[in-house]
């Protein structure tokens, strides 16, 4: 299946205007069949909820999460500036 | 020897409920790593008090005084000034186009902080002309822009740095869409940080898909700390004091 231009349009407008993902920082890409989200958020809670909501939005489009964590470990360098 | 400051900032970390908690083992250690943590905004999700607890509970009590500016997630709600009123109460410092001087030892440590907005960059920009709205898009990002450079040209201190969310150069975008640079930043903010007296960095955030450093047209090292471009709790940079204000 091809993806729709206008449905990329709503889908960017979904991942940003819809209250539950409110992310501005998750892309997609085409895949063969569908589509693929792409992008890291604070916790596998919001990634599971924004596969959710738009697999919802959008019941006829194969969506394929690769959202990732973003990781919050303690940094062990100092760049010197 | 060469007298330093060590400056940890982040950006972006988009407080809530489920993600209390995450920061705080590394920032329980901050004291031997920094002298002090800038926040460059972005730091709620929806801009609600609620959220600005939770960041008010996960980035309060550090022993490193904490700098802070609001992105645009933080004025989401129209609740911005409930939400910095939060932070403050909880310690931390909430700039906009405002500056404060932090004491590192025998150091004076200028921050200078605003949101920022966009506009694009020189060759590419917004300008004010044509609809309202068009207009005011235009003249927001100009009027911070001002403002903010007054603030940071006016710091008495011994170390001079800039924070803001959205971005000064084009340089830390790379990785985000071309079609989207009028909205991750300003060149005016560029412009406000070379025309202050000897800025030492520029942090931002905003761009998630950015990358994390640049320079200023005039050489400021530019750093962008959003969350997902340094993919840790926080990035450290050392700046050097300057020479002058080293005792021998």
């Amino acid at each position: 299946m091809s993806i729709e231009h206008y449905v990329e349009g709503a889908l960017q407008h979904l991942l940003a205007e819809d209250e539950r993902i409110a992310e501005q920082g998750i892309r997609f890409v085409r895949t063969d069949t569908g589509i693929s989200l792409v992008g890291e958020v604070e916790s596998a809670e919001r990634r599971d909820l924004i596969c959710q909501v738009v697999a919802e939005a959008f019941p006829d489009l194969p969506v394929r999460c690769n959202i990732g964590l973003t990781r919050s470990h303690e940094p062990e360098e100092v760049e010197e500036l | 020897m060469t007298a330093c400051v060590r400056v940890a900032a982040v950006g972006d970390v988009h407080l809530d409920a489920d993600v209390l908690g995450r920061y705080r083992p590394a920032l329980e250690h901050l004291a031997g790593k920094a002298d002090l943590l800038l926040l460059a905004g972005d730091l709620t999700r929806h801009g609600t008090p609620e959220e600005a607890r939770c960041v008010a509970q996960e980035f309060g009590g550090l022993a490193v005084p904490v700098v802070a500016i609001l992105g645009n997630h933080d004025y989401h709600g129209d609740q911005q000034d409930e939400v910095a009123a939060v932070l403050r109460d909880a310690g931390l410092t909430v700039l906009e186009c405002s500056g404060t001087v932090v004491h590192c030892d025998d150091t004076r440590v200028g921050v200078a902080g605003t949101k920022g907005f966009g506009g694009g960059f020189a060759g590419a920009c917004a300008s004010e002309f044509g609809e309202p709205e068009m207009k005011a898009f235009t003249r927001h990002g100009r009027e911070l822009a001002t403002r903010f450079g007054e603030c940071l040209a006016a710091l008495d201190c011994d170390v001079r740095i800039s924070l803001t969310h959205y971005s000064p150069v084009p340089d830390t975008l790379l990785g985000e869409p071309l079609e989207i640079y009028p909205f991750l930043g300003s060149y005016q903010l560029a412009q406000a940080i070379d025309s202050a007296p000897g800025v030492a960095l520029a942090v931002h955030g905003h761009a998630h898909a950015g990358s994390e450093r640049g320079t200023t047209p005039g050489g400021v090292p530019v750093r962008n700390v959003a969350h997902p471009v340094i993919k840790q709790a926080y990035n450290v940079y050392q700046l050097s004091v300057p020479a002058a204000l080293t005792p021998a």
